[in-house]
């Protein structure tokens, strides 16, 4: 790659990259089902407004299946088998019972398909399309109601503290670069564990404990009082 | 560091907030290199496109997502899925080539054509690494793909990208 190119390129890419934040800009402030919109965002409203062909196919076929339904269920000639049919033909509802108890049985296990595979598929992607869910919604009840400070064997979730911001600097370098070091042992700091100790062979429980430990932060700043050799939890110089 | 700094300096008030807050942060951190690359192979108006309905599925799905290993490599396969299921029945190309915006300044339609004639792996390779300054294995991790068969698609699309430019000038 020669530097003129190299330098073409990162103009580019900085041009695209302002592209984006207009097109991004603009795709958060058009109203929805507005005309100039349509005109402006002509892939945005493809993706948001059509069902998916695979959900008008299944629909199609659905009612094929509703509509076969029907015909066996009216075959078998029972009342309530006609009123549930779609389309009853007359001269066949006119034919005789031929073993009524398992057509209708079909019948009636048939019916609720049609209803059941129509109707949440196209709303299902019209929301997730249209409107990004806003993050307020989203939140979910917290895992840990209280942090408790520990400094020593095991930490574990719901842990606090500079052992436990320790931990989550050395995973993010070594398992997971998006962790995010806060201090605080949440779920994803025990995700993190769990990975660190399936890839050393440890026993995979979320923990830190002094095996975790020792490969995780084996050069941990402090000083050795106890003389194992290992910087403990207990033995770290915060900061 | 400095924000985390902080936050470990206040001693209460770490409960629901600080999980909102940290997966919003996630998601900001993901959504600009996400849309990056999105942009990259798909062109800007599906790019943006895809990257809201990955952050859409990101915010729906976010305790799947947390549990992963990559998750941002993930989710660029959900915003390539939401391409594909949209583009899977047109014949229009993918990475268009884009009517000019009045609101921007003049790109380069030169560099952009030879663009286009890339595979849109190869294209995303070169763009997130040439373009936008990404290191290897950031760019792979990005695009969920190993680092060699990143440097593949780097070595032949700008082999390509060159001939391309060569023929042209």
């Amino acid at each position: 790659m020669n530097p003129e190119l190299e330098r073409r390129l990162k103009n580019y890419g900085a041009y695209v990259d302002a592209a984006a934040d207009v097109a991004a800009q603009r795709r958060s402030t058009a109203p929805t089902g507005n005309a100039a919109a349509v005109a402006d965002l002509d892939n945005v409203v493809v993706l948001a407004e059509q069902p998916h062909r695979f959900y008008r196919a299944l629909a199609v076929a659905a009612a094929a299946v509703a509509v076969v339904a029907g015909g066996i269920a009216i075959v078998g000639g029972s009342s309530p088998s006609t009123s549930v049919g779609e389309r009853p033909l007359p001269s066949q509802s006119a034919a005789t019972p031929i073993d009524t108890s398992a057509v209708t049985t079909e019948a009636v296990d048939a019916t609720p398909r049609p209803t059941t595979v129509l109707e949440p598929p196209p709303t299902q992607v019209a929301a997730s399309a249209t409107a990004p869910p806003p993050p307020t919604n989203q939140t979910v009840p917290p895992v840990c109601s209280s942090y408790t400070v520990r400094n020593d064997y095991h930490l574990e979730i719901c842990d606090e503290g500079p052992a436990v911001r320790l931990v989550q600097e050395r995973l993010k370098a070594a398992v997971d670069s998006s962790l995010i070091v806060d201090g605080y042992f949440g779920p994803g700091t025990r995700t993190a564990v769990r990975s660190f100790q399936q890839m050393h062979g440890l026993t995979v429980d979320g923990q830190v404990g002094p095996a975790t430990w020792a490969l995780l932060v084996p050069d941990a700043p402090g000083t050795d009082t106890d003389g194992n050799r290992i910087v403990d939890p207990s033995e770290i110089t915060p900061g | 560091m400095s924000a985390a700094l902080q936050l470990w300096e206040a001693p209460v008030d770490v409960t629901a907030g600080s999980a909102a807050a940290s997966f919003e942060q996630f998601i900001a951190d993901a959504q600009v290199r996400l849309r990056r690359a999105l942009v990259a192979r798909y062109g800007v108006q599906l790019g943006v496109e895809a990257c809201a309905e990955a952050t859409a599925w990101a915010w729906a799905n976010r305790d799947r997502l947390l549990a992963m290993a990559n998750p941002v490599g993930y989710l660029y396969r959900v915003g390539q899925t939401a391409v594909r299921n949209e583009s899977r029945f047109h014949k229009a190309p993918l990475f268009p080539v884009e009517t000019r915006d009045p609101e921007l300044p003049a790109g380069d339609p030169g560099l952009q054509q030879a663009l286009t004639r890339l595979t849109p792996d190869q294209r995303a390779a070169v763009m997130l690494v040439h373009a936008h300054g990404y290191r290897y294995a950031e760019a792979a991790d990005l695009l969920d793909i190993p680092i060699s068969t990143l440097k593949n698609h780097l070595h032949r699309g700008s082999r390509r990208l060159r001939k391309l430019l060569e023929q042209r000038s």
